[in-house]
């Protein structure tokens, strides 16, 4: 049997968070009521113009330049005409005939190999509406539509033909995702559509150079959603070719409740979109010293700040990449070594108990209060000895909860180490006398005995004494 | 009821304190209730309001204050206008009650100046100049009321040629303001593409509709449009500075003007009278220092073609929102898709959904090309043809429209079939300014003049335009159904 | 250039258009359309555009372009006032079913 593979190309919208809409002064704040966001322009009420967003165009050139696109000189808005309930004007406004980027790509690491996807084009348009609708939509008696969405700005983003498998195309929309969120133009949340992504997928026998027939894969609202999707697709079309039957092109639902692809029968889908240029919207011409003061303010890219994370600070190629998948975590990473120079021990607790912190609040990083200051400030306490790690996790708890600073905490609650040998010594000398038997087994030999009288220290002084002189004072005490 | 509703003369005794705007206000309304039966022109009329608003004009003269030359002075707008709170129903079945949620910047703009809204004129279904069955019903000729071939489209032109009304607003995205006014015997200004925003029109061509004022004179058409003109914010396509005094040109005259006649203009079809008419203007031309050539813009020929395509085209897309959802008319259906297609049948008359229909075919793949994408090549070809000609003159001239109203053909078919709306049409393509006023009759039917500048020359138009009108003083002149008194 | 369009094609350019053509009205319709593309044809017969650029936007205004500054958004009755059916503060439209 002759080996197959997948052909794979992705088109996906991503909501650019400007403050208004692309045409109109709406807002685009996520999750108002129905129809709350809502003007003559983005309801398409007659007699409505639109004005373009300064923001949006310049939003676009951002993330265009940082998907490595060639940025286009001229471009028009143009009407891509079709009908549909969440469609308020009839016509999309989209860049048809000259989109702003092209030519661009994404690298992206798989199994330690580098595999770089085309992007054919990015350009800009404008959302749509949205079907709200008791049950399924071929089912329910009516659907409701509510506008809010329609006009926010988005950006297509079409890559060339190049994913191979459903992991590839996973890891090409999270580094995607990272990219986006870097240069600061999107939050990219696959959950909230913020981000949305369609596969064209097609399989061929992989000693072929022809296109095989090719399915649209849609609804897929996670990045596993993705993964399952083009997988089951990719299976279903090498099934259907082995057994000598026509793959049907078409456009089919991912459904994830029953991890299955089904045609999708809703859309009126138009063939021919008769695209003009909108007589309403003036073309865009870029100045190129615009462009060039755009590509000069873009962040610093994610695979150049890894590479320097590993070579100049010296980090594990794994926590380099965890780092720098995030901008908000690399920046705080960064501003945290700049006051704390010891870049691994800085890693060590962003992915340890921040991380932690993060995911049990469900926040992204940039959504606390915490500051580069306050994770600096509390490892200098555990390095000048004025707390113990142990208790720099609890005080760090806090810092995360109230936004206190670090030191506030320690002195308010009494934290701070007891490092006095006299006080220690005490205390050392009440525990060996409770303990007399473990005492014995350590005097026997037994090295593992020293860690219980250890933790007995440390319970009775709340973790605050200093675990080095615990340890030393014991040593001394037994010996003698 | 005084029949001279110059603007600039209301205006005048307004200030004097001769008149109020109550008074001239009620006694257009009272021509309004007079002559509403036999000729229909308005579809909305807001007598209480504009009444009020005539009182708070005179109020505020009371009070010493310093007025703008349009405050008092009443207006009526096309109903493809929209206003807020007021229904505006583009002359279709379609919109039925739509009460728009917003004013059109050019609205917005005269109620700024103090002027008062009499009422939303009839107009054809979107303003398309298309032959059918009007929805509110024909509107006579004024000078002929037997003379029904306008349809519903001059109403915007008869309301100032009755006195209805001093100043009208309509819309001219193929040449119906200027026939309408050249018809009807007043002066109508499809000024520069952009000048006067056209926010809150409900256009069906965007790329080549304007917004333009009809008046009884020049002076006034000036007045309107120094209170309408200059880009706002929420109208991309809108240029060129607010307030600027056109009333400045009005005395500059026309001594070592150099005006080009475009013989394709005057098409064979061009009636005895009308060519007479035409002469006539022209000869006053000379007398008054221009000079007067004849000229060739070669790609005229072309231009209603390449307009029939692009308005269809437009027309196509510009009218998919009308579809059920948000506004207007919605047909019962089962479904979404029987629901669209049953509205749009409904709401259209037949004439807008062939221009729809044809519109649909020329974008489509096999014909973009070479409907579409001609008809834009030769916008450039009409568009350079004029650019080539206001480089040896100022101005170019030729009648409105060659035939007078009652030898119009009215063949059914879109109006740029019509032979006589070839003088009309390439304006509206180039985007340039065109002015039509009354010079003379033919057959006892109001002749027009259309004098045409390059982009932003409105001013030269208004020099030429006074210069003529202050010899032929044809404001003065009133159709027979408005009776003699005044 | 130069067929004229058969009554499949202005079948498929209507329900593009979302429009119906009554069965009465299909003659007259293609015979109106016919005239007009023949109309435009007779026009254009002797005109070569080759080399000419086309004209999409007769201003020569280019990045037109507004602040992002936020603008009122209309009341909800308001924005739902002219709608045809609404309920629970959106529009509402009828059972979206596949084509025909
Ligand atoms: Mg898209
Ligand atoms: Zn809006």
């Amino acid at each position: 049997m002759r080996e197959m593979e997948a052909v794979i190309g992705l088109e996906i919208h991503i909501e650019l968070q400007t403050g208004t809409k692309i045409f109109c002064g709406c807002s685009t704040a996520f999750g108002a009521a129905p129809n709350t966001q809502v003007c003559p322009v983005c309801l398409g009420l007659p007699g409505h113009k639109p004005v373009l967003n300064q923001k949006a165009v310049e939003y676009h050139t951002r993330a265009a330049l940082a998907l490595n696109c060639e940025i286009v000189p001229y471009t028009t808005f143009d009407r891509k005409n079709y009908f549909y309930a969440d469609l308020p004007k009839g016509y999309q406004i989209s860049q048809y005939f000259h989109p702003m980027g092209v030519n661009g790509h994404v690298d992206v690491n798989l199994n330690g190999e580098t595999r770089r996807i085309g992007i054919r084009q990015i350009h800009l348009e404008e959302d749509t509406g949205k079907l709200l609708h008791p049950g399924e939509i071929t089912d329910s008696p009516y659907s409701l539509v509510d506008f809010n969405r329609a006009g926010v700005p988005l950006v297509e983003i079409v890559t060339q033909p190049d994913v191979r498998n459903a992991e590839e195309a996973r890891l090409f929309l999270q580094k995607l995702r990272s990219i986006i969120r870097y240069v600061g133009v999107s939050d990219c949340k696959m959950e909230e559509g913020s981000m949305r992504c369609d596969a064209n997928v097609s399989v061929r026998p992989s000693d072929s150079v022809e296109f095989g027939q090719k399915t649209e894969l849609k609804n897929m609202n996670s990045f596993r959603a993705v993964a399952r999707g083009i997988e089951y697709e990719i299976a279903r079309q090498t099934e259907l070719v082995r057994g000598g039957e026509p793959v049907v092109p078409e456009t089919r639902h991912w459904d994830e409740a029953r991890g299955i692809t089904r045609v999708m029968r809703t859309k009126y889908l138009a063939t021919d979109y008769r695209c003009f240029p909108d007589p309403n919207v003036p073309p865009l011409e870029c100045d190129p010293e615009w462009v060039a003061r755009i590509r000069q303010s873009l962040p610093e890219p994610p695979d150049a700040r890894y590479a320097r994370l590993v070579h100049d600070h010296g980090l594990p190629a794994y926590d380099a990449e965890v780092i720098t998948a995030s901008r908000a975590m690399a920046d705080f990473y960064e501003q945290t070594v700049d006051l704390f120079n010891e870049p691994k021990t800085v890693s060590n607790w962003l992915m340890g108990e921040v991380s932690r912190c993060l995911n049990a609040a469900g926040k992204e990083l940039e959504e606390t209060a915490l500051a580069p200051q306050q994770l600096a400030g509390l490892l200098q306490l555990v390095q000048k000895g004025v707390i113990s790690g142990k208790i720099a996790k609890e005080v760090f708890e806090d810092v995360f909860q109230t936004g206190r600073d670090p030191e506030t905490i320690v002195k308010e609650k009494g934290l701070v180490q007891i490092a006095d040998e006299d006080e220690l010594g005490a205390v050392v000398d009440r525990v060996i006398t409770a303990n007399p038997k473990v005492a014995e087994d350590f005097r026997g030999g037994k090295e593992r005995a020293l860690g219980f009288l250890v933790g007995q220290v440390m319970k009775e002084t709340r973790g605050k004494a200093n675990p080095q002189l615990v340890n030393e004072l014991l040593r001394q005490r037994l010996r003698n | 009821m005084p029949n001279d509703v110059r603007i600039g003369r209301l205006h005048e005794l307004l200030r004097s304190g001769e008149t109020t705007a109550e008074e001239i206000v009620a006694a257009v309304l009272d021509r309004v209730t007079s002559l509403e039966a036999t000729l229909n022109t308005f579809i909305t009329l807001t007598p209480e309001r504009a009444l009020a608003e005539a009182r708070a004009v005179d109020q505020r003269i009371a009070h010493g204050e310093e007025i703008d030359p349009l405050a008092g002075i009443p207006v009526a707008l096309a109903d493809n206008i929209c206003t807020e709170a007021l229904r505006t129903t583009c002359a279709s079945r379609m919109l039925g009650d739509f009460i728009p949620p917003f004013s059109a910047v050019v609205y917005h703009r005269l109620r700024q100046a103090g002027s008062v809204l009499i009422g939303k004129t009839n107009l054809d279904e979107f303003g398309m100049g298309t032959a059918g069955v009007p929805v509110f019903g024909p509107v006579p000729n004024p000078w002929d009321p037997t003379c029904l071939s306008g349809g519903p489209g001059w109403a915007p032109a008869a309301v100032v040629a009755v006195r209805q009304t001093a100043l009208s607003i309509a819309s001219d995205a193929g040449g119906a303001l200027r026939r309408f006014a050249a018809c009807c015997g007043v002066v109508g200004l499809k000024p520069t593409y952009g000048l006067v925003p056209t926010h809150g029109l409900i256009e069906f061509a965007p790329s080549l509709d304007h917004l333009g004022p009809l008046t009884l004179d020049v002076t006034g058409c000036a007045l309107a449009l120094q209170a309408i003109a200059g880009a706002d914010a929420q109208d991309g396509f809108s240029t060129g500075t607010a307030g600027e005094a056109y009333t400045g040109y009005l005395g500059r005259g026309v001594r070592g003007r150099r005006i080009g006649v475009p013989r394709e203009y005057l098409p064979p079809e061009t009636h005895p009278g009308v060519r007479k008419a035409f002469e006539k203007s022209l000869d006053l031309l000379v007398d008054l220092g221009a000079e007067v050539e004849e000229t060739s813009l070669p790609h005229t020929p072309y231009a209603p073609a390449a307009h029939l395509v692009l308005t269809s085209a437009e027309a196509f897309s510009n009218l998919s929102n009308f579809d059920g959802v948000r506004f207007g008319h919605r047909a019962e259906a089962r479904h979404l898709h029987e629901m669209y297609r049953r509205t749009r049948h409904e709401g259209f008359s037949p004439e807008v959904r062939r221009r729809i229909v044809f519109g649909t075919l020329v974008l489509s793949g096999d014909h973009f090309e070479d409907y579409f994408v001609k008809a834009q090549k030769v916008r450039t070809l009409v568009r350079r043809d004029f650019e080539q000609a206001f480089k040896r003159y100022d101005l170019l001239a030729a009648p409105t429209v060659p035939v007078p109203a009652t030898a119009a053909s009215g063949n059914g078919g879109p109006p740029e079939m019509r032979p006589e709306d070839l003088p009309l049409l390439p304006a509206n393509l180039a985007g340039i300014p065109a002015l039509s006023l009354p010079v003379g009759f033919a057959g006892g039917l109001p002749v027009g003049l259309q004098l045409m500048g390059p982009p932003f020359g409105e001013g030269v138009l208004f020099s030429a335009g006074y210069a003529l009108e202050q010899q032929t003083g044809f404001y003065r002149t009133t159709p027979p159904i408005t009776g003699t008194e005044g | 250039m130069g067929d004229r369009i058969s009554s499949a094609e202005m079948a498929r350019a209507a329900e593009a258009a979302r429009l119906e053509i009554a069965a009465a009205e299909k003659e007259d319709f293609l015979e109106a359309i016919n005239g007009l593309f023949a109309f435009v044809r007779r026009q254009w017969e002797t005109l070569n555009t080759e080399a000419v650029t086309p004209t999409a936007y007769v201003r020569n205004l280019k990045s037109v372009c507004r602040p992002d500054v936020p603008r009122a958004s209309l009341p909800r009755e308001t924005a739902l006032a002219n709608a045809p059916d609404a309920a629970d503060g959106c529009f509402r439209v009828p059972k979206i079913i596949e084509n025909q």
